[in-house]
């Protein structure tokens, strides 16, 4: 991993609800945190048995609070060892390395107004939205549906904080969010959903269906990363060449030991310099360059990072 | 901007803002909001332009989502109408504008920034400012609302 | 303008005997935007004086940006005093920062986000202190937009006119660029460009004469240099041009910083490291005409390659 990460300390655990735990990290060598914009993300590497276990986590804390971050973990019942390892096995005073603040879901800049929907614990990243526009001076709104007051992660504070822009939903109480309020927004409005799949889907779909532009609805997701278990492969050049890519070499580093002049720069698939066009074969794309239709299009690859999937591939350098 | 109006299907709502020509050239497209039974309001622009924007712009913020907007006026008057359509909070992707008549182009002045207006299709001109002879090139800048004029001789 | 005396510091910026358009960018080793050469005093005053002249070329700020203006003052500022601690000092207390460069002797007290104590936006003060051209990209509504910069020595284009453009719009009359849709691929990988992971790439010109500022609102005047090259002149009146470009993703409010720090130096100091001389003679006679026109190179390249030749041949002889 070539990522820059930053080394922090488990400062205190709280209990938020019988299922959700609140950690707060604090930084270990730096003396302050960078500070993130609304909306953005960490992602937290655990050393565990087969490597690291990497997971994406929204901060709930203050854009600018930088003494320390904080994210809260929902205990998912099909954990494949996230949020358990999180919940069962992560103590005060341990270490663990983050990586700098990111945002894939960032506050829309245009909007008139904003409105988020939220189910669950998906409640967490519309926290430090709200703080940014709060002191923005935009206006939004929260619709936020939750089991019951108790399982309502947050209550407090957003009671405290955002009352007035604020509905909630508890099911044991048979109050249920529907979609029907995205009737209402005014021209202009963005809307945002976090939650389960399909709380995000219907939602999704009932904004579409009304007319919403696509860019004016916007939902959460993480991007996946995956661990490697790399296979040898045979390439096949249109210029007649063949080349066998080892199990620990990348496409383009045995194109570069057989003397090919391939094309490269960052080596970490994210600046496309690399790219071939691939004749035959499909590939395992490994970069976070292309496009998802570019990549189903099995037409072109980054040779840096992704590899074959089929066996043999056939590709043309320009 | 598209050269024919185009009918965007399944939104709640269609508005249609235009003078009378404007209306001509949407026509078709009013039309089949009328076939599909789709709810629609129709504002024509007349005369009394100045009074009308502030009205205009009440109007349109009062519209919910799932809106979408067709524009047709003259090209002159289209620019500071299309500012206050995206001032209210319609995207591009919102509405559809379209402009008739007389069209002119604005030229920002490479060496002194000063905007001279000519009309469509010129090449060469010199700038009203400091009367440097100009490329008019077509690299456009949507907050200066101009092209930039590049030096034409050395 | 003096040049670096010292070719080992000069960035050389080819990899091959070609050069085409691609994304040459690259990560940093070192997470660092600017840069302190021996010309440091020298173009600082420079600096100075076309923004007391000419403040609207230099300058441009959307009002929606001074909290990333401060962000990248603070950014700026924490490198000078990292990587230049005998140079420059910061001692904060709560708010009051003091900022001392030593270099020039100068000390400046503020308050972190206030603008009203600084003379300056907090961008235009920062500038000041390096050798570096400054722009703030945002990030609006999923695009980058040109929304503020510093900018004294341009490659020919206008601040005042690029303002508030996007990424796209900006890179417009490059040739080439949308046809192979680089344009969208640079975008991409930009828009990908995450905090604590900064970039940097290089890129390059011909320049008849020694001119920093080479602003388009004066190519009227110093682009007649063009026509004055001449066999005999041309080690001496025509510079390599290279900016050093940097990007850096701003952690708090998700914009940009681009930093450009442009280096000249005269052919016949090029020509004095034989494999320079030698690719650089091959790759402007290889250049294709768009670049050729582009880079503003067709009314002195044949007279560029004759002086590289001869030089060349001069070298064989002895
Ligand atoms: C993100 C900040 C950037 C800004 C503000 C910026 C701005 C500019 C501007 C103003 C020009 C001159 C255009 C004109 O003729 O008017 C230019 C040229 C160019 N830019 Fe960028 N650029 C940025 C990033 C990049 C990146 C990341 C790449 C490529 C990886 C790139 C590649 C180029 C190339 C190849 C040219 C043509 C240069 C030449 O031939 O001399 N730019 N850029
Ligand atoms: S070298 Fe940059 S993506 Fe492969
Ligand atoms: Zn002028």
């Amino acid at each position: 991993m070539k990522e820059h990460t930053i080394p922090v300390f488990i400062k205190s655990i709280e209990k938020l609800t019988p299922q959700v735990k609140q950690f707060t990290l604090s930084p270990i060598n730096m003396t302050k945190l960078p500070p993130f914009s609304g909306g953005s993300h960490i992602i937290t590497y655990i050393a565990g048995e087969n490597g690291f276990i990497t997971r994406a986590y929204s901060l709930t804390n203050l854009p600018d609070q930088t003494d320390s971050y904080q994210i809260a973990i929902r205990l998912s019942e099909n954990s494949n060892g996230g949020s358990k390892y999180w919940h069962e096995s992560i103590k005060m005073g341990d270490f663990l390395k983050i990586s700098y603040p990111k945002n894939h879901f960032p506050l829309s800049f245009k909007a008139k107004h904003h409105v988020f929907y939220a189910a669950g614990i998906g409640i967490t990243p519309f926290l430090s939205m709200m703080a940014e526009l709060r002191e923005r001076k935009t206006t939004f709104e929260l619709h936020y549906a939750s089991k019951s007051e108790d399982l309502c992660s947050f209550y407090s504070l957003i009671k405290e904080n955002f009352a007035d822009e604020t509905t909630f939903y508890f099911s044991n109480r048979h109050n249920k969010l529907s979609n029907e309020t995205l009737l209402d927004h005014r021209i202009g409005t963005h809307v945002y959903f976090c939650g389960p799949e399909s709380f995000i889907s219907s939602f999704r779909n009932e904004a579409e269906r009304l007319g919403y532009p696509k860019s004016s609805i916007h939902f959460e997701h993480f991007a996946v990363s995956f661990s490697k278990n790399n296979k040898a492969f045979q390439v096949k050049l249109t210029t007649g060449s063949s080349i066998s890519v080892s199990k620990d070499q990348t496409l383009l580093e045995a194109l570069l030991i057989n003397g090919i002049n391939a094309p490269y720069s960052c080596r970490v698939g994210r600046c496309g310099t690399c790219e071939v066009k691939v004749i035959e074969g499909e590939i395992e794309h490994n970069d976070t360059f292309l496009t998802e239709d570019q990549k189903n299009g099995h037409e072109c690859m980054l040779t840096c990072v992704s590899r074959a999937k089929s066996e043999k591939l056939v590709i043309q350098l320009n | 901007m598209k050269n024919q109006p185009i009918f965007v299907q399944s939104k709640r709502k269609y508005l249609f803002l235009a003078d009378q020509k404007g209306l001509t050239i949407l026509n078709p497209i009013i039309e089949q909001a009328i076939i599909n039974n789709d709810s629609f309001e129709v504002v024509f622009l007349g005369k009394q332009k100045e009074f009308l924007h502030t009205d205009i712009a009440h109007w349109l913020s009062q519209q919910k989502m799932g809106t979408y907007l067709y524009v047709c006026l003259p090209w002159k008057e289209l620019h500071p109408i299309k500012l206050k359509i995206e001032e209210v909070g319609f995207s591009e992707e919102e509405y559809q504008w379209f402009g008739h008549g007389d069209k002119s182009k604005n030229v920002f002045c490479c060496r002194c920034h000063e905007i001279t207006e000519v009309a469509n299709g010129e090449v060469e001109i010199n700038c009203q400012y400091c009367h440097l002879l100009l490329e008019v090139s077509d690299h456009y800048s949507a907050l200066r609302h101009a092209y930039l004029g590049y030096v034409a001789k050395l | 303008m003096t040049y670096i005396d010292n070719l080992e510091q000069f960035p050389y910026p080819f990899k091959g005997n070609m050069y085409r358009y691609s994304n040459n960018s690259i990560p940093l080793d070192v997470p660092k935007s600017v840069d302190i050469t021996s010309n440091y005093e020298e173009e600082i005053k420079l600096k100075r004086q076309l923004l007391r002249d000419h403040p609207k070329r230099c300058f441009q700020s959307l009002s929606h940006t001074l909290k990333a203006q401060w962000e990248i003052l603070a950014l700026v500022m924490n490198h000078l005093v990292n990587y230049y601690p005998d140079k420059f000092s910061l001692t904060k207390t709560n708010t009051l920062w003091t900022f001392r460069n030593l270099i020039l002797n100068e000390t400046q007290q503020f308050i972190y986000g206030d603008e009203s104590t600084l003379l300056q936006q907090p961008l235009d003060f920062i500038g000041r202190h390096v050798q570096e051209d400054l722009i703030l990209m945002s990030e609006r509504d999923g695009n980058l937009y040109l929304d503020a910069g510093q900018l004294c020595f341009p490659a020919n284009w206008s601040l005042a006119f690029d303002l508030g453009m996007s990424f796209r719009e900006i890179h417009y009359p490059i040739p080439g660029f949308k046809e192979e849709k680089l344009d969208d691929r640079i975008l991409n990988f930009l828009l990908r460009l995450e905090a604590g992971n900064p970039w940097g790439r290089n890129n390059w010109s011909l320049m008849a004469g020694n001119r920093l500022d080479t602003s388009l609102e004066t190519f009227d005047d110093w682009g007649k240099g063009r026509k004055q090259v001449t066999a005999e002149n041309a080690g001496d009146l025509v510079h390599l041009r290279v900016e050093v470009q940097t990007l850096f993703r701003l952690s708090r409010s998700n914009g940009i910083l681009f930093t450009i720090h442009t280096h000249l130096l005269p052919l016949r100091k090029l020509a004095e490291k034989r494999a320079w001389l030698e690719q650089f003679y091959h790759i402007l006679q290889e250049l294709p005409p768009y670049i050729v026109d582009y880079k503003g190179l067709s009314l002195f390249k044949d007279v560029v390659i004759d002086y590289l030749k001869v030089q060349l041949e001069k070298e064989d002889a002895s």
